[in-house]
C-alpha cells in the first residue's frame, strides 16, 4: 500500500497539482460542489425512505432522483478528490479521518445503490447516518489535520 | 466610517477573538456552515427541479414548497449565522477578497430571484400549481436559483485558499 502511495505522489499529475495553488483551489471548489449534490441527494432519498419528507408519496419518486443526484455528485467529487489526494498521498493515506471518510464513502455508496429498490425506514436511517458520517469525517479531515 | 473601517472594528471585538483564537471555535463554525450548506442548497435544489418540471411532477408546486420549506429555512439559518460569525473574525481579509465579493453578489442574486418569485410569479400560482411543466417565468426562477448557488459554493471554497 505504501508503495502505491509513494508512486502516486511521484507522478507528474501529482506534481502539477502540488505546484499550482490555482489548480488545487479549483479542484477543491468542484469537490465542494460535488459534496453539495451528494448531501442534497442523500437527504432527499433517505428522508423520503423515512417517510418524513413527503409522507404518502411513492418512495421511488424520491429514491430514484435522489440517487441520481448522489451519482452526479460522486462523478464530480471522486475524480477531483483523487487529484487532490495524489500530491499528499502518503500523509493523507495515513490520516485516520481520511481512512474513516473512505470507509464511510464505500459503505454509504454500497447501501445507497446496492439497496436502491429497498424502501424501508431502516435503510433510510442507515443511509442518512452513513452520508452524514461521511460529511463529518470530511470536515474533520480538512479542519483538524 | 468606511466599510473597511467597519470590518476592522468587527475584527477588534471579543467575538472575533473567539473565532480566531479559540482552539476549536473556527473548525466548529465551519462544520456548522458546511452542514447548513448541505441542508439548505441540498433541499432548495429539489424545489428548483420541481419548477423546472424534472421531479415530483404529479405533486402541486405549493405542496412541494410547503414540505421542503422547514428544511431549507433551518439550513439557511445555520449557514447564515455561522457564516456571519466567521466573517466577524476575518472581516477585512474577506472584504478585500474577490471571491468573497462574487459569493456575496451571487447570494444577493439568489435572494432577489427568490423574492421576485414570491412577489410576482407565485401570485398567479393557483393557475399553474398542478402543471407538471410550470410556465417560463417559474422555470427561469428555478434555473437562476440553481446556477447562482453553484457559483456561491465554488466561490466559497476558492475564498478559503486565498484568504487564510
Amino acid at each position: 500500500m505504501d508503495g502505491i502511495l509513494t508512486w502516486l505522489e511521484a507522478t507528474t499529475v501529482a506534481g502539477t497539482v502540488r505546484e499550482s495553488i490555482g489548480l488545487t483551489s479549483s479542484l477543491s471548489a468542484l469537490h465542494a460542489l460535488g459534496f453539495t449534490c451528494i448531501m442534497g441527494g442523500a437527504l432527499f432519498a433517505n428522508l423520503g425512505r423515512l417517510g418524513v419528507l413527503f409522507p404518502g408519496r411513492p418512495v421511488r419518486e424520491l429514491t430514484i432522483p435522489g440517487s441520481r443526484l448522489i451519482a452526479l455528485g460522486l462523478t464530480i467529487s471522486v475524480p477531483t478528490g483523487v487529484l487532490l489526494f495524489a500530491p499528499r498521498a502518503t500523509a493523507a493515506g495515513h490520516n485516520t479521518s481520511f481512512e474513516l471518510k473512505m470507509a464511510l464513502l464505500l459503505t454509504a455508496a454500497a447501501v445507497q445503490f446496492g439497496l436502491l429498490r429497498r424502501e424501508t425506514r431502516a435503510i433510510g436511517a442507515a443511509g442518512l447516518l452513513l452520508w452524514s458520517g461521511l460529511a463529518a469525517a470530511a470536515f474533520a479531515f480538512i479542519l483538524l489535520e | 466610517m468606511t466599510l473597511l473601517q467597519i470590518c476592522e472594528w468587527l475584527e477588534s471585538t471579543r467575538l472575533a477573538e473567539l473565532v480566531t483564537q479559540s482552539l476549536y471555535g473556527f473548525p466548529i463554525l465551519v462544520a456548522i456552515h458546511l452542514s447548513g450548506l448541505g441542508l439548505s442548497v441540498g433541499m432548495v435544489v429539489w424545489f428548483d427541479l420541481r419548477l423546472l418540471g424534472k421531479v415530483l411532477t404529479t405533486m402541486p408546486v405549493s405542496q412541494v414548497y410547503r414540505r421542503l420549506a422547514p428544511w431549507m429555512v433551518t439550513g439557511f439559518a445555520l449557514m447564515f449565522v455561522s457564516g456571519a460569525t466567521i466573517f466577524v473574525g476575518f472581516a477585512s481579509a474577506a472584504y478585500n477578497n474577490p471571491y468573497f465579493r462574487i459569493k456575496l453578489a451571487m447570494i444577493a442574486l439568489a435572494g432577489l430571484n427568490a423574492a421576485l418569485f414570491h412577489v410576482y410569479t407565485q401570485r398567479r400560482l393557483a393557475g399553474w400549481d398542478s402543471w407538471s411543466h410550470p410556465p417560463a417565468t417559474a422555470r427561469a426562477a428555478g434555473a437562476i436559483s440553481i446556477l447562482s448557488w453553484i457559483v456561491v459554493v465554488l466561490a466559497g471554497r476558492m475564498m478559503s485558499y486565498t484568504m487564510f
